[in-house]
């Protein structure tokens, strides 16, 4: 049948019911840019639960000289009961050349600190985990439904660098709020779905579904797909050419690779021991060493999450923070420093984040036992940022005296998705996909380019 | 192609101060961001600023507003900032542009629209913005040729004509049998049924093989999984880390099965989804389990979306946060709709009678109260035992002292110093741990860690315990307030009441002792704690009792299994629901803002498939005049949206290729004449699917080949004029599953019930498997299985790599190459060729030719026949179906 092999493309898109890009083929031959990108791929760090900003990059003096003193102004409802102003239990002090304060919790993430943008004025507007989780991930907090993942966004619009590998990759020891709604493709084809690969599985080859074979060889293999051709071909030839099947017996053969490639990715082991140690053997700490390989293989964005449900939440004493950070800081900062050591910074945006900040205000209420804790701080928190055409050795924002609220320059999820899809070289008003009657983006009608942030 | 955006449906009258208008697009959004963080909910002063009644009222200082008297109205003064106290809002001066926005107000009267005069005018909608194709009224149309029986083709053969294009040739007969099985059945027909079809020469065979399969009571299981990817059904509702079940969702799944089996009228199924319980009980039926349509799904908003999209093919959802962009659908018809559905609340309805529910109830209220007595007994006994314990603290640190630093034995050691053996055993352990919570055994490690002598140790000890027994003590005074505080034993259960009040606090560093010493384990994800030294749970307790205590308990222990067992089996129920007590309008979400309601909107049905003006519902929610007004046979949209649902599914694609969208901005209809005389056909057999799928499936445009021929590929490669079937298609989730199992000979036929996991020995249809809303079965998941969170009109077709491991690695998918190749020597013996011969007329309804034996026979010189079964398994001839 004498067609072309665009006449294939063109024909595999079409007609099948499915709008889009229907084959796994297009999307790993990778999409175009709207323009020059500065960023070629996203790793996003997510500390599940509410990083407390007040504790960790957002000092706030006023908080020691009014400890115990009700925060001035009108009585603000949070979540749960709370009391007065509580200072931090950590110090602050100056890092690298930019000077940026960073409590002595974060030690080591404070030493990358000219690599790093700490943005200070995140305000997000749902009071609960799971609304602002959605919000932060998909740019939507909708309850009841679900709506793309800023993964999928960007793997819809730039495709996989990798054909053996999937585009968006999520690592996760447990199950975070949400579950999988935090990285769906939605209505996007479910191809740009995140592949969820547990970092903590005990073997390499239990992270991909269905990677490794239990019983047979890699010959054995070889020889069934060599018989597999002989059908499907005599099958093409039976019913006539179908651009369908031949990019179906094309599938297999990547599969087939995909086996030897893939496992050799999860297998820390191949580190060597220098490497390995600076990011410790915790599930975070394994987590973002894979993220690092992955990110080198060329997995588009790899969202790694700290644990399992919301172990950042701090309601009851804030001194867990201080636990958190001492699994979190090593590897965090390593993921940093390796990125810039194997060259990938400038190409790799590096997002460091919760879904909202922690009250400048004690929690008191009867659900709490040590009563040191802070509650959910959506209207201001922080997140760091790093590579990818990022200005590091900044902060940028800032929230008001006590840290309650952003009060100069505020950025929303929606702001942070336009400005990182920017970097990777995307229009987020331009980056849409019709479905139910209208073109839906990632920022919604929202989201500006915060061009401050831009090296 | 597309017309121009209809944005100017709606005349936007001028806005005057008095208007509706002028109050919500600009008072009510500047009260709603300016002032109610204070003067909704929380009344600051007294006042609150979100009903005209309130504001006239006012707070503290008087009414906020005179209307038509701006001078004289406090707000003006407050923001103006010309009052010598109030200056509002504290934190930030009004620009003047609002300022003179609520001067506008106030001097024109203050007007405030409120629903009961139905102040949202009914919109009016242009005559153009009414002519639309998809809803004008049906029209019968000719039948190209005349023929009825023919009509399909008719109409098909017009279009093909036109083009110039060659219809291609029927498909063979083993092609036909396995087409019609997959479509109409969901799985591959056996090799006698195929072999009986291929030898039945007769002219009425086809047809003959329609009937069985319209009969088949696997018909309605395919349909319905159709169906049920449009009303988003699913075992649970989705929850933060795993559904909260829906144990009796299944019923709803089994009533829609049933449903297109004894061929139910689409009208009746339509109104008796969104309104079985409102009709007279002799024309309900059996079928209040319909309601499961959106009783499955919880929110009014979805609601709305969804009855628009299902049954009228309009994006109604599109109109929730402002008019239609491009379909005549104001934002207020949104809310009229939404009033329906949150006038509607969710309601269990027994499947039992009265006595059995009140006798169930009953029963596990009994439970209940023993529990919480036991429970309250324990409690008591382990807050003694952790106060005798304490006591002995000191006793405690020497012993682990002679055991830790003087090489004792604990046993030993437990049994001179006349301690309890397994509390001596947890201090050893916690002392290794060196908490660093607390700093209380600080000067403890320092002593011993020095190398204190006995007297410096017991010394030490002592004075830990004193600091213990007094935190103890403090502690169970701010326990004693804080239970004061919330207002005794209820308020302390309740969770809203914890979550609101401030209670006091020890010092955290005291509370962590206390905590390591009392309290019991928590299994926190993150941080974990195990459990404090002295506390002894309920199931651990039983060792310190006897004596009479211990009678006492286990009498309560005996009680409580007794009265378990007296627990009848739970009673079925339906997850359904009816109408509110009282019914009430919804009001408009002004841009969509949920905290910025502008006025009710009186509950009707869509402006523009009602009469002018339209008919406010009258009946409780109004819930049976929707169904009634979208099952009629009037309404446009209904059985166009429905036959070309039928069609889709047949065809692979509609007549209008988006499905759930009959508006601008979906697409126009292939076949619009072919499209109206199926829908004229529907409505006048009475509804009849049965009827009408027999007519699409005895068109030649079912029955062809889906050969490519090229000269019509160049020139129609989408095959939008039907030159041939459709293209190759790949299974979908549950038919490759069910293949599987049916070739491998493993497959349970058995129909409906309650859903199990699809674990790998689940051998059931995939259809009755578990759907998870929260943790979507990754399997399906990987082969498209849509979101059963979203209405979802129509299946991806992906075929990532991914899929490719699943069909060379899987455990399930290599049981089934395993039980296929078992099966081959069961049904065909010991003869290589035989088993081949076999395997191709299981997995694909035809003879092999003679290389394929030989590659058989070649293959299997060297290797398993599991293994080649897997591969046949993983051919593209099994996977698809064209």
């Amino acid at each position: 049948m004498p067609l072309s092999r665009r006449d294939t493309l063109r024909i595999l898109g079409a007609g099948f019911g499915t709008v889009g890009l229907a084959d796994g083929l297009m999307a790993a031959s990778g999409s175009t840019p709207h323009f020059a990108p500065r960023a070629k791929r996203v790793i996003f760090l997510y500390l599940n639960g509410g990083l407390s900003h007040v504790d960790t990059f957002d000092p706030k003096p006023a908080l020691a000289k009014f400890d115990g003193q009700p925060m001035p102004g009108p009585k603000i409802k949070t979540d749960r009961a709370s009391g007065g102003l509580m200072k931090s239990p950590f110090e602050f002090k100056p890092y690298g050349e930019s000077g940026l304060e960073v409590s002595d919790i974060f030690p080591r993430v404070g030493s990358c600190i000219d690599d790093i943008l700490v943005v200070r004025s995140m305000w997000s507007e749902s009071v609960n985990h799971l609304p602002s989780m959605l919000m932060m991930n998909t740019g939507h907090a909708l309850r009841g439904g679900s709506r793309p993942s800023f993964g999928s966004w960007v793997v819809y619009g730039l495709g996989s660098q990798n054909r053996n590998l999937p585009g968006f990759v999520v690592l996760c020891p447990g199950t975070p709020v949400g579950a999988a709604r935090n990285w769906s493709s939605s209505f996007l084809p479910t191809e740009f779905q995140g592949a969820l690969l547990r970092n903590n599985a005990e073997t390499p080859d239990k992270v991909i579904q269905n990677i490794a074979n239990a019983t047979y060889t890699r010959d054995e293999q070889r020889r069934q797909l060599d018989l597999l051709d002989r059908i499907d071909s005599s099958f093409v030839k039976r019913v006539g050419f179908d651009p369908r099947l031949e990019s179906n017996i094309e599938a297999m053969e990547t599969a087939f690779r995909m086996q030897s490639e893939a496992p050799g990715i999860f297998d820390l082991g191949s580190e060597p021991a220098h490497v390995r140690d600076r990011y410790g053997d915790g599930e975070f700490g394994r987590g973002c060493l894979m993220a690092l390989r992955l990110a080198e293989a060329g997995v588009r964005v790899v969202q790694v999450y700290y644990g399992d449900g919301q172990p950042w939440d701090s309601h009851d004493d804030i001194m867990t923070q201080k636990d958190h950070a001492e699994r979190s800081d090593g590897p965090i900062a390593s993921l940093i420093e390796d990125l810039k050591l194997r060259g990938m910074l400038d190409e790799t945006l590096v997002i460091v984040g919760s879904e909202f900040g922690r009250t400048p205000m004690i929690q008191n209420s009867g659900t709490e036992k040590v009563g040191r804790g802070r509650d959910h701080n959506p209207p201001g928190y922080s997140i760091l940022l790093a590579g990818g055409g990022v200005r590091g050795g900044q902060a940028y924002g800032a929230t008001d005296e006590f840290g309650y609220e952003a009060a100069e320059n505020p950025v929303t999820p929606h702001d942070l998705h336009a400005t990182a899809l920017h970097l990777l070289g995307l229009d987020h008003t331009k980056l849409t996909y019709r479905y139910s009657g209208r073109d839906f983006r990632l920022t919604d009608v929202h989201g500006t380019v915060v061009q401050d942030w831009l090296a | 192609m597309k017309r121009p955006a209809a944005a100017l449906l709606l005349a936007v009258s001028s806005l005057s101060a008095g208007s509706p208008d002028f109050f919500e697009s600009k008072v009510r959004p500047l009260l709603a961001a300016k002032c109610y963080s204070c003067h909704s909910d929380s009344e600051m002063g007294g006042l609150r600023l979100d009903s005209l009644e309130r504001v006239l009222q006012g707070g503290a200082r008087g009414p906020a507003v005179v209307p038509g008297e701006p001078s004289s109205s406090l707000l003006l003064a407050a923001v103006r900032r010309t009052h010598d106290e109030l200056k509002m809002p504290p934190t930030e001066v009004l620009s003047e542009p609002e300022i003179a926005v609520l001067e506008e107000w106030i001097a024109g009267g203050a007007e405030w629209p409120t629903a009961g005069g139905y102040a949202v005018a009914a919109p009016q909608l242009s005559p153009e913005a009414r002519d639309f194709w998809a809803l004008n009224a049906v029209a019968r149309p000719e039948i190209p040729g005349g023929d009825p029986a023919k009509a399909i083709d008719g109409f098909v053969s017009e279009g093909l004509l036109k083009a110039g294009l060659e219809p291609a040739p029927a498909a063979d007969k083993a092609t036909l049998i396995r087409r019609l099985s997959f479509d109409l059945l969901g799985l591959p027909p056996t090799p006698q049924e195929t072999a009986a079809f291929l030898a039945d020469k007769s002219a009425g065979a086809y047809e003959r093989l329609v009937d069985r399969l319209l009969g088949s009571p696997h018909y309605g299981e395919r349909l319905a999984r159709h169906w049920l990817d449009l009303a988003r059904y699913a075992d649970g509702q989705s929850s933060a880390y795993a559904d909260t079940p829906l144990p009796n969702a299944w019923r709803y799944r089994d009533w829609v099965i049933n449903a297109f089996n004894r061929d139910l009228p689409y009208d009746r199924f339509v109104v008796l989804q969104l309104a079985a319980d409102l009709l007279p009980e002799a024309e309900r039926g059996e079928n209040l389990a319909a309601l499961g349509f959106h009783a499955l799904r919880d929110r009014d908003d979805d609601r709305v979306d969804v009855t628009g999209r299902t049954f009228l093919g309009l994006t109604i959802g599109c109109a929730q946060c402002h008019d239609h962009k491009f379909d005549p659908i104001p934002q207020t018809d949104f809310y009229a709709m939404q009033g329906v559905f949150s006038s509607t609340q969710n309601h269990r309805y027994p499947l039992a009678p009265a006595e059995e529910v009140e006798a169930y109830d009953a029963a596990n209220k009994r439970v209940k109260e023993q529990k919480l007595a036991i429970d309250l007994f324990l409690e008591k006994e382990r807050d003694q035992l952790i106060d005798v314990l304490m006591q002995r603290t000191a006793d405690f640190l020497v012993a682990s002292y002679s055991v830790a630093y003087r090489g004792g034995n604990p046993q030993q050691v437990a049994a001179e110093a006349g301690l309890d053996q397994e509390t001596l055993d947890r201090w050893l352990a916690y002392l290794k741990t060196r908490p660093h919570e607390h700093p209380y055994l600080n000067d403890w490690y320092a002593w011993v860690d020095r190398g204190a002598s006995p007297d410096e140790a017991r010394q030490a000890a002592s004075d830990f315990q004193q600091q213990l027994l007094s935190i103890h003590l403090e502690k169970q005074a701010v326990d004693d307030r804080n239970y004061v505080k919330l207002g005794g034993a209820d308020g302390a259960r309740t969770q809203r009441t914890l979550l609101n009040t401030n209670l006091e606090f020890i010092e955290p560093v005291r509370y962590y002792l206390w905590r390591d010493m009392t309290a019991p384990p928590a299994k926190k994800r993150g941080l974990p704690f195990v459990g404090g030294v002295y506390y002894y749970g309920p199931d651990q307790i039983e060792q310190f009792l006897g004596g009479v205590w211990l009678d006492h308990l286990k009498a309560q222990q005996a009680e409580l299994a007794r009265l378990k067992r007296a627990v009848p089996p739970a009673y079925p129920f339906l997850h359904a629901y009816r109408d509110a007590k009282n019914p009430k309008d919804a009001r408009l979400a002004i841009r969509g803002d949920r905290k910025n309601l502008g006025s009710a909107v009186p509950r009707r049905f869509l402006t523009v498939l009602s009469g002018d003006p339209p008919d406010l519902f009258q009946q409780g929610s109004g819930r049976l005049e929707l169904a009634r007004a979208i099952a009629s046979p009037e309404n446009p949209l209904t059985a166009r949206v429905f036959v070309n649902r039928l069609w889709q599914w047949r065809f692979g694609r509609g007549i209008v290729t988006t499905p759930s969208n009959f508006g601008q901005l979906g697409e126009r209809p292939t076949h619009p004449e072919l499209l109206d005389w199926l829908a004229s056909e529907f409505v006048d057999s009475g509804w009849s699917i049965k009827q009408l799928d027999k007519a699409i499936l005895m068109s030649d445009a079912y029955r062809r080949s889906s050969r490519v021929l090229a000269g019509n590929f160049e020139a129609d490669p989408d095959n939008r004029l039907l030159w041939r079937f459709n293209p190759v298609r790949r299974l979908d989730a549950e038919t490759l599953r069910d293949a599987l199992l049916a070739v491998s000979g493993r497959i349970d036929l058995s129909r409906g019930g309650p859903p199990e996991d699809l674990a790998d020995e689940n051998v059931r249809r995939t259809l009755y498997g578990k759907v998870d809303r929260t943790n979507p079965n990754p399997s399906l998941a990987l082969f498209d299985f849509p979101d059963s969170k979203a209405h979802s009109p129509e299946r991806d077709v992906t075929v990532g790599p991914l899929q490719r491991l699943y069909y060379l690695n899987n455990p399930f998918f290599i049981q089934q190459s395993s039980a296929l190749a078992k099966r081959l020597v069961a049904d065909a013996g010991s003869g290589p060729d035989a088993r081949i011969r076999r395997a191709y007329q299981l997995l694909f309804s035809r003879q092999p030719d003679s290389s394929e034996i030989a590659a058989g026979s070649e293959y299997l010189g060297t290797d398993s026949w599991e293994r080649y079964c897997q591969v046949l398994l993983a051919s593209s001839e099994f996977l698809t179906v064209r």
